[in-house]
């Protein structure tokens, strides 16, 4: 259950956001998350409604992008998305592939009220 | 009105984890982060490991409740600090930092640090360590490596324990091998016994050859 600890680090790091500019409402957050990362998107939701209830950003919508595991081979160059985020080697060579997307873990962008 | 921010949201964790290998290097000691199952034998595997280990060692123990694994260590006459994480399925790295104060960590080559039993956050979790080290039994059955990748991703060394189990159980070693492979791993494997001792020279060979010469 890492969902908790993640959903506290987008409150936290949203209200620095937020704080920046002025205190703005809060009305959607989009985070982008890799595949890889094990994150399933209703329980970081769940959780993150219940970090910002009593807070400023009580009501704003998370919306979480997962992106998919993409390698690229060190050997042969070729480049692949991978649909269930496995085997993680080149499809072409069958040497292990190096990592290019699927692991991040960002706070994109944040709507807030004009 | 939209905000661009895209910032890291384990930037906080990934700060704190530099801070870690800063104080660690700055020592000379090579931090091991042992990242297994409950009950996949990381304090056995330690109990094994330091009393044959030609280098000096401290522990650092992970666990959600009770000092049970830090008594353990410190019957062994190795320098041992508990960390009780109460609720967190992982180990914090702010509480990994403040642990290396109960140290000595000239007196330390190598710092193990044995994590919470949990296959999946420990993963993601940076805490300045050096080396990621996989532990796997031959009890928990050959298909952790496929549910698991993104640690055996990580990992620089995977310890495939209690192989004195394989006539008792399910368990596939090629399996195994060709899940690695298939997860990208680019990890040395150890097939040992914490329990009968097989198998250890190979994996303290590795460990030795981890830490810097002093």
């Amino acid at each position: 259950m890492h969902e908790m600890a993640i959903a506290e680090s987008i409150a936290e790091q949203v209200e620095a956001a937020i704080a920046a500019a002025g205190h703005p409402r809060v009305l959607e957050i989009r985070v982008r998350a890799g595949a890889l990362r094990a994150i399933v998107p209703e329980a970081l939701t769940f959780c993150f409604a219940a970090v910002a209830q009593g807070s400023p950003l009580e009501g704003a919508s998370l919306q979480v992008a997962v992106v998919p595991v993409t390698i690229l081979c060190p050997a042969c160059g070729v480049r692949a998305e991978l649909e269930d985020g496995a085997p993680l080697i080149c499809g072409r060579c069958g040497g292990p592939g190096d990592l290019i997307a699927g692991r991040e873990l960002l706070l994109e962008s944040i709507e807030v009220e004009e | 009105m939209e905000i661009r921010v895209v910032e890291n949201l384990l930037k906080a964790n990934e700060a704190v984890a530099m801070q870690t290998r800063a104080v660690l290097d700055a020592a000379g000691t090579v931090a091991v982060n042992l990242i297994g199952s409950a009950g996949a034998g990381k304090t056995a595997l330690l109990e094994a490991t330091l009393p044959r280990l030609g280098v000096s060692a401290a522990v650092i123990e992970g666990d959600l409740q009770t000092t049970r694994d830090a008594e353990r260590i410190g019957r062994l006459g190795t320098p041992v600090v508990q960390i009780t994480t109460g609720k967190s399925c992982h180990l914090p790295p702010q509480l990994v930092l403040r642990a290396l104060d109960g140290l000595d960590l000239r007196s330390a080559r190598l710092v193990f640090i044995e994590n919470v039993g949990n296959l999946i956050c420990p993963a993601e979790i940076p805490l300045g360590e050096h080396f990621k080290v996989a532990v796997l039994s031959t009890a928990e059955g050959d298909d952790k490596v496929a549910k698991y990748p993104m640690l055996f991703h990580l990992a620089d060394a995977v310890v495939i324990n209690k192989i004195d189990l394989l006539p008792h159980v399910t368990f596939s070693m090629d399996r195994v091998r060709d899940d690695l492979r298939q997860v990208g791993s680019k990890a040395s494997v150890f097939e040992l016994s914490a329990k009968t001792g097989a198998g250890l020279e190979a994996w303290l060979d590795w460990l030795g050859g981890r830490a810097r010469p002093r």
